[in-house]
């Protein structure tokens, strides 16, 4: 208590309220133990503050918890809100100023502002009809309740962006230790890789990443373009072996298990085209050309043979 | 069918300057009216808004007869057919528009022309568009002459002309520009554009003789002009401290213009002027086509806070409320003269007391008297059995005469 030798003390009664309410503070926090994440606010600044008036007269910045302290030395009227909106009560004791900030929008902006439709109707060019401003007014009210179509109906779930994503990223999710529920999930929440600091980040790029293929990107930022050719092959045989031995397994196993994808090879150059429309040009006509040959089936050479419709000429 | 000697309606004094001229033009009767501030020292004869007024009757009237004393204190005004914009008369054919400029030296507001022109407009020929530009545009309220602000004009006196069956619908007020007034209440940088495209013949009786019911929900616009945009929002705010206490549906708009140039005359630079911010509020009734709107501007020479601006607005509209009556002091003279100006039946509306002991409603009176109408009928209201409401239904005959250019033969 280096300010206790002579000058002006705090008066103890102060103190003493203080005190009492610091105690209260460390009782309650010793009981509920605060989560870890919660960081511990700020030290009250009565005590210190208020003693550092009286010494230097130093302007106070604004705090105003030290004002009202200072003011109401015995009734502790609580803490003053944040936002003064009175702004020519200057304090003449000890120095305090009182700081209005009306730079960031009120709470009251919200709600004291009309909605674009009103806005719409009042600062336009138009005067506004008021038997028409009423009925705007009341339809929004009816809240339509009595909605035709459940709340996860198909429609709207397709339209829940949030829900889409959820889908579409499980599978990193998942592997990241999201499904606490999933026995695979959870124990990937054990592994080196997701308890590493910024392991959040990383899933995030992933998802980050799958969002932007699903706005229209072309490739993959993560995927590795370039690699020996033999290390892309030991990978890719790695996986193929991988999903070969888990579909093998659950079979053996009788598990059923989604249907497979098949890869499927390029097609065959030269498909069969006896059909319309899928003749390449300067292919003849019926049959298919391999070389010098041209092979007609039957059925084209019976098609071939009828009497068609009369032609033109007789060549 | 000309008189060899027009018989003139002869009025004094400068008061209620285009309300005389408007009834000289919709009854057709010439109209001479002397001692226009013949005993001030300063400034005798036409100010330079009313001067301005009349050039814009000119603009939107064919063949009307202005004389002006050489002093200016004698004005008489012989008044030719509403004919508003015809193309090639004044308009140019581009924009179908006259455009009429306001001098640098104007102190009034632009509602102080709208008024009147509205009130002709729905007796003109043609459409009515007329587009305000110049040095002199105050399309904010006015803080020593009591004008309205356009948004006031806009909400609260053109959809008292829906009464009358005239469409407010097909009324257009656009304000391309804002300006409140310069320094020493005087000149400004606004551009307002209205187009007036509902013209009737005549207008409809008005019944407005029931109760004005209870106010239903407050409307409003907080202008800044050249200023903090924060400003809107404490205006806003202090209003509603006062207001949301008696009515839960309180909305105001806010609008933030930045401070318009003006061209300085003798010289290319531009000057930024008519800087201020204001608040125009309109009370909305259950009973259909009762507005009542207060409106408050800071002075132009500033000190004054937002809060205190907000607040005194809010006092205002409950004082303007609390008069009573169908129709509020600043939309009685409209109302009135477009009663007036009816068909030949008589129309009911309910005043408060207070609103038709203005020297300015009895004067209205007393012109439409001079210019040949009907008195009006002053009965109280009827008692209920709670409450002595002190209003006043005026019953009004009309003279019948309407839209010359209308009229089938």
């Amino acid at each position: 208590m280096p300010s206790a030798l002579g000058k002006r003390k705090a008066p103890p009664a102060e103190e003493d309220v203080v005190d009492a309410q610091e105690a209260l503070r460390r009782h309650f926090e010793a009981r509920f133990k605060m989560p870890a994440g919660i960081a511990p606010c700020a030290a009250p600044p009565s005590k210190k503050q208020a003693r550092d008036e009286d010494e230097d007269g130093e302007e106070d910045d604004g705090d105003s918890d030290s004002g009202s302290d200072h003011s109401d030395a015995e009734s502790w009227d609580g803490v003053s809100s944040e936002e003064e909106e009175d702004d020519d009560s200057e304090e003449e004791e000890s120095h305090v100023v009182e700081v209005v900030d009306h730079t960031k929008s009120s709470s009251t902006s919200i709600t004291s502002l009309m909605s674009k439709k009103e806005l719409k109707a009042y600062l336009s060019s138009r005067p506004p009809s008021h038997s028409s401003a009423a009925q705007s007014d009341s339809n929004p009210k009816k809240k339509k309740a009595d909605e035709s179509q459940a709340e996860d109906s198909a429609a709207f779930l397709a339209n829940d962006l949030a829900l889409q994503r959820l889908i579409a990223e499980s599978h990193i999710l998942s592997a990241a230790g999201g499904n606490s529920s999933h026995w695979q999930s959870s124990a990937a929440a054990g592994t080196a890789t997701n308890t590493r600091a910024f392991a959040a980040g990383r899933t995030a790029k992933k998802t980050t990443d799958l969002r932007f293929q699903a706005l229209g990107a072309k490739d993959s930022i993560l995927a590795q373009s370039k690699m020996p050719m033999s290390m892309r092959k030991g990978i890719v045989s790695h996986n193929t072996a991988k999903e070969a031995k888990r579909r093998r397994e659950a079979k053996e196993n009788g598990i059923i298990l989604e249907r497979e994808v098949k890869k499927s090879k390029p097609s065959r150059s030269k498909k069969p085209s006896g059909g319309r429309g899928e003749r390449e040009v300067g292919a003849p006509g019926v049959g298919r050309m391999r070389g010098a040959t041209l092979r007609i089936s039957a059925r084209e050479a019976e098609v071939l043979n009828r009497p068609g419709p009369a032609r033109r000429g007789g060549r | 069918m000309a008189d060899s000697k027009p018989q003139f309606v002869r009025l004094t004094g400068h008061r209620a300057f285009t309300q005389r001229l408007v009834l000289a033009t919709l009854s057709g009767k010439p109209i001479h009216i002397s001692k226009i501030r013949s005993t001030s020292p300063t400034n005798p004869g036409l100010a330079p808004h009313e001067v301005s007024f009349l050039r814009l009757l000119e603009a939107v009237t064919n063949g009307s007869v202005i004389d002006v004393s050489y002093s200016g204190t004698t004005l008489a005004y012989q008044p030719g057919l509403i004919t508003g914009t015809v193309p090639g008369a004044g308009t140019s054919l581009s924009n179908d528009l006259i455009e009429h400029t306001i001098p640098a030296n104007n102190t009034r507001g632009i509602t102080y022309f709208l008024l009147p022109l509205a009130l002709l407009a729905p007796f003109s020929k043609a459409h009515m568009n007329v587009r305000f530009s110049g040095p002199g545009v105050i399309t904010s309220s006015t803080h020593s002459t009591g004008d309205l602000s356009i948004d006031t004009f806009r909400t609260a006196i053109l959809p008292l002309y829906g009464l009358f069956g005239i469409p407010p619908a097909r009324i257009e007020l656009r304000v391309l520009s804002r300006s409140c007034p310069g320094p020493g209440g005087r000149g400004g940088g606004g551009v307002v554009e209205l187009r007036f495209a509902s013209q009737v013949r005549l207008p409809k009786t008005l019944h407005l003789n029931r109760k004005p019911g209870r106010i239903r929900r407050i409307r409003g616009v907080a202008y800044c002009t050249g200023v903090s945009a924060s400003h809107n929002n404490r205006m806003i705010t202090s209003a509603r401290g006062v207001l949301n206490q008696l009515v839960s549906d309180v909305h105001v708009a806010a609008q933030y213009d930045p401070a318009p140039l003006v061209q300085e005359k003798g010289s290319t630079m531009k000057k930024k002027i008519g800087i201020g911010f204001g608040l125009s509020l309109v009370a909305e009734s259950s009973a259909e086509g009762v507005i009542y709107a207060a409106d408050v501007v800071a002075p132009p020479e500033g000190g004054v806070v937002p809060e205190d601006i907000g607040t005194r607005c809010a006092y205002q509209l409950l004082e303007i409320i609390a008069q009573g009556g169908c129709v509020s002091a600043a939309a009685a003279p409209t109302v009135m003269t477009l009663m007036a100006m009816g068909s030949e039946d008589v129309g009911r509306v309910r005043l408060g007391r207070e609103v038709l002991g203005r020297e300015e409603t009895i004067g209205l009176a007393r012109d439409l008297k001079a210019f040949g109408a009907a008195s009006w009928g002053i009965r109280d209201a009827d008692k209920e059995e709670d409450e002595a409401t002190g209003e006043l239904i005026v019953s009004v005959k009309g003279t019948g005469v309407g839209n010359v250019g209308r009229k089938v033969a």
